[in-house]
């Protein structure tokens, strides 16, 4: 008898139109996993966090988080239920502080989030309590010197580290990062891998999509690929790096 | 001047949903004048003063929100759109509907404003009554503002992504924006209908929304102070345009157009220009 997965997938598919650009993908994810997506351009890793953050429906199957369906939901009900996510192009409140930035990732605990919350009784954190925690969380990912800059004059790659901030003010038990460490130098994405490799213990797991191969292979200990839409492989860093399959599809020798 | 209050706190209402929440609304005109009918039934038929009058006065702007919940869904220009047909079809309900309305020819004999037994009149109790619920109302947007809310509602209008991503509801934010956005515009119709002692239904048409608008862009429409300003000017400049009629509302169009372009940040963004002005002449 196993535990139940952190999040399920079974069968998750999406259309658009004729083009499936995900395909019939089943696959779980554990407590405390950090898991790498990878796949060729166009492979469906960006449809596929879409579809499972609640940014777009799914065509057909189910997504269980926890053992419990989420399929439905909306995208901000999804973030309650503990799904975070960052964007590949980062969607930032650009005339907004740093700080103001990452505060709002603490939505949920917002007095407005909630119409229970606004009643007596009813459990709300003060707004200077959060901005507190947020210059905490902001100083963890490395924006410590930029809390106040307005989010649209950060580095592309500070922009990044942002998303991952406002995403953990959520507090999510899963975080999906779209492409992290995308326009950064080598030196600007070794923090960012230390920094995800420390989340599982603070009860946040990880579904990576990354292009840059090694840094995958770095941080993850299990990898899923992707391939016009299918599931290709699955395992250890080791084992899809040797897959014949997936060789093939990154090399586009087809023989 | 008085009306610059009145106008101007129902403009406030709008710039918090235009400004504030980035929901585009032409019907604003149309929640002042639920705001005034639901206002002044309370006032002739129950005999209530006031205060409770207001408070009916907004459960009817409140109402049409509800009923207007829907179409928020859509976004930007199309949610002006149906948000111009929803004002232009209570407008018309408000000509029909002569039994509560009195249609064209409107209501008359509204009784003067009375609070706590006392009952107001003239020039000046009237105007502070105005300006009363105007620094009211102005304090509610700005605490508001630097609440939780106003921040989720400020990341909602620059970024729906991000903030969806954030766990915030769009949807709701932007039906708690319209809520409040109606409460200033429900108040001012009940003020409106007191202290002119009369109410008809053209006041509340199109062009009264149109009008509102372009107080909140001459204002500029991230200021709430604008607002005021934009009502100011809007009022002013309509006495001497009154020889115009048929064409004020074309006018109107144009200054939007125009400020869109020229001072997109209306009245407080030249305000800020202004301020700066000096240290740039000192550098240059």
């Amino acid at each position: 008898m196993t535990s139940t997965p952190l999040l399920e997938l079974r069968g998750v598919s999406r259309s658009f139109g004729r083009v499936r650009a995900v395909a019939d993908v089943s696959t779980s994810i554990e407590e405390g996993e950090v898991r790498g997506l990878i796949g060729p351009n166009g492979a469906g890793k960006t449809t596929l966090i879409n579809v499972l953050t609640g940014f777009m429906p799914a065509s057909s199957g189910s997504v269980l988080l926890g053992g419990t369906g989420i399929d439905g939901r909306p995208a901000h009900a999804r973030v309650r239920a503990g799904l975070g996510r960052t964007f590949q192009t980062p969607q930032l409140s650009t005339a907004m502080s740093v700080l103001d930035n990452i505060v709002v990732g603490a939505h949920q605990r917002l007095g407005c989030a909630r119409f229970r919350s606004l009643l007596p009784g009813g459990r709300r954190t003060s707004l200077r309590a959060l901005r507190a925690e947020a210059a905490a969380v902001g100083g963890e990912v490395g924006l410590g010197d930029a809390l106040d800059t307005p989010a649209g004059a950060l580095s592309y790659g500070h922009m990044r580290l942002l998303e991952i901030a406002r995403a953990l003010m959520g507090r999510p038990r899963l975080l999906l990062l779209d492409e992290p460490i995308a326009g950064m130098n080598e030196a600007e994405s070794e923090p960012v891998g230390t920094l995800i490799r420390a989340l599982p213990a603070r009860g946040t797991s990880v579904l990576l999509v990354e292009h840059d191969m090694s840094f995958v292979m770095g941080v993850c200990e299990r990898i899923t690929v992707l391939d016009h839409g299918v599931l290709l492989a699955e395992g250890t860093p080791h084992e899809v790096r040797h897959d014949a399959r997936v060789q093939e599809a990154y090399l586009g020798s087809s023989g | 001047m008085i009306d610059v209050g009145i106008f101007g706190l129902i403009a406030l209402g709008l710039q918090h949903l235009v400004g504030g929440a980035g929901v585009l609304n032409l019907a604003q005109g149309a929640f002042f004048g639920l705001g005034a009918y639901g206002g002044v039934y309370a006032l002739q038929h129950w005999h209530l003063t006031t205060l409770p009058a207001f408070a009916f006065g907004a459960l009817v702007a409140l109402g049409g929100v509800i009923v207007m919940a829907p179409l928020l869904r859509l976004r930007g220009i199309y949610f002006a759109m149906a948000s111009f047909a929803f004002g232009a079809a209570l407008a018309e309900a408000f000509g029909l509907l002569t039994s509560i309305t009195g249609g064209d020819n409107g209501l008359y004999l509204i009784p003067s404003p009375k609070i706590g037994g006392h009952e107001l009149h003239g020039y000046e109790e009237y105007w502070f009554l105005v300006l009363t619920a105007c620094v009211v109302f102005y304090v509610l947007f700005a605490v508001l503002a630097r609440s939780g809310y106003g921040l989720s509602l400020q990341a909602v209008r620059q970024s729906e992504a991000g903030a969806r991503a954030a766990g915030v509801n769009v949807a709701r934010m932007h039906v708690i924006a319209a809520c409040l956005s109606v409460l200033p515009a429900a108040v001012g119709g009940v003020l409106y209908a007191q202290i002119h002692g009369i109410v008809q239904s053209p006041v509340f048409g199109f062009d009264q929304s149109v009008t509102l608008l372009t107080m909140v862009i001459i204002g500029g429409v991230l200021s709430r102070w604008g607002a005021f300003a934009g009502a100011f000017f809007a009022l002013y400049l309509s006495d001497y345009t009154q020889s115009l009629r048929n064409y004020q509302l074309l006018l109107y169009g144009g200054i939007i157009v125009v400020l869109m372009i020229v001072l997109p940040d209306g009245a407080a963004g030249l305000a800020s220009r202004l301020r700066r002005l000096p240290a740039r002449l000192a550098r240059a």
